[in-house]
């Protein structure tokens, strides 16, 4: 009777010691998890939509192509930031290759780029298009980038532009 | 004896599963994992967090007036006038302090009004529009999902 006992005793406390190791073992998984993420925050920073990754993203050459034969794309694209609102970092220009450049702009005004971001790689994700961009906009980003009155006359004509207007989420490198 | 063993064995199992159930890991630590998203990382002016308030207060506004509940304003709206703006010019041509009144007069007629609120509410939606298309067009196109 009492090596039954002993029997069942062994095999509980193997069992729960492998639970232990399987959960040890996961508890380190989650520690390399949680330090990969440290590292991309370390070296990257989230705004918006935090679920944002870098997988399937396309470059600015790439994103232009896709448009001349699409009206608009769903897309991620990685793009080097040349211009930030100074005011609030409400919007965005950056370079999608050494001719063009496009305006990206913030899902319900929900998120905002930091106001020293220019020169920074960002991955951002939303509907990109080829829009027109308003006369009183192009006013007001003069404004915002602090130009001179006489730069804001000169604007008399609309200007067609790439755009994400409403960016869901931006990965800073 | 045996009745001895049976009483340990029995301990032995409640400590194992009691052991085992606190090594599983919590959720709290599983969130904690979670990357964060940082959406404001520049400092804000009084007037902007005060733009944010008024835009969430008006949303349950809108709620109520859609319910045909009595609308209420938590916001200190009267604060447009004096609240620190992002740019400091903003007041000195005049126009945002007209625009700023007329907002407030549409916001005390919405309140007294007794009938048709929703045409009253639109109205004074349509009174920010009307300001931020001229003074700062970033959040038109939010602030249009506000109309009824």
């Amino acid at each position: 009777m009492r090596n039954i006992y002993f029997a069942v005793l062994v095999i509980l406390a193997s069992a729960c010691s492998n639970e232990i190791t399987t959960d040890t073992e996961l508890n380190m998984s989650e520690e390399v998890m949680a330090d990969e993420n440290n590292e991309i925050l370390e070296t990257s920073q989230i705004f918006g939509d935090p679920t944002i990754t870098e997988d399937g993203t396309v470059t600015g050459s790439e994103l232009i192509k896709i448009l001349e034969t699409n009206d608009s794309v769903q897309v991620k694209v990685i793009a080097e930031i040349s211009e930030v609102c100074s005011k609030k970092g409400c919007w965005m220009q950056v370079n999608l290759d050494e001719n063009n450049s496009m305006l990206v702009r913030f899902l319900d005004y929900g998120f905002f780029m930091p106001l020293d971001a220019a020169g920074r790689t960002a991955i951002i994700e939303g509907l990109a298009k080829i829009d027109t961009l308003s006369i009183e906009w192009l006013k007001h980003q003069l404004e915002d980038a602090s130009a001179s009155q006489e730069e804001i006359d000169a604007i008399t004509e609309p200007e067609i532009s790439y755009t994400i207007e409403e960016a869901t989420g931006v990965i800073l490198k | 004896m045996d009745l001895f063993f049976k009483v340990i064995i029995g301990h032995i199992i409640f400590l194992c599963l009691i052991s085992c159930n606190n090594s599983k890991p919590s959720s709290d630590s599983e969130s904690s994992n979670k990357k964060v998203a940082i959406n404001f990382p520049n400092k804000d002016s009084e007037l902007a967090l005060l733009m944010r308030e008024l835009f969430n207060n008006s949303k349950k506004v809108k709620q109520q007036i859609q319910k045909g509940e009595n609308p209420e304003f938590f916001t200190e709206f009267t604060k447009l006038h004096s609240a620190v703006p992002t740019d400091s010019t903003v007041r000195d041509d005049g126009v945002y302090t007209s625009f700023a009144d007329i907002f407030i007069s549409s916001v005390e007629d919405l309140l007294s009004s007794k009938i048709d609120k929703t045409k009253q509410y639109n109205f004074m939606i349509q009174k920010c529009l009307d300001c931020h298309k001229q003074i700062c067009p970033g959040p038109v196109k939010k602030i249009k999902k506000l109309l009824i």
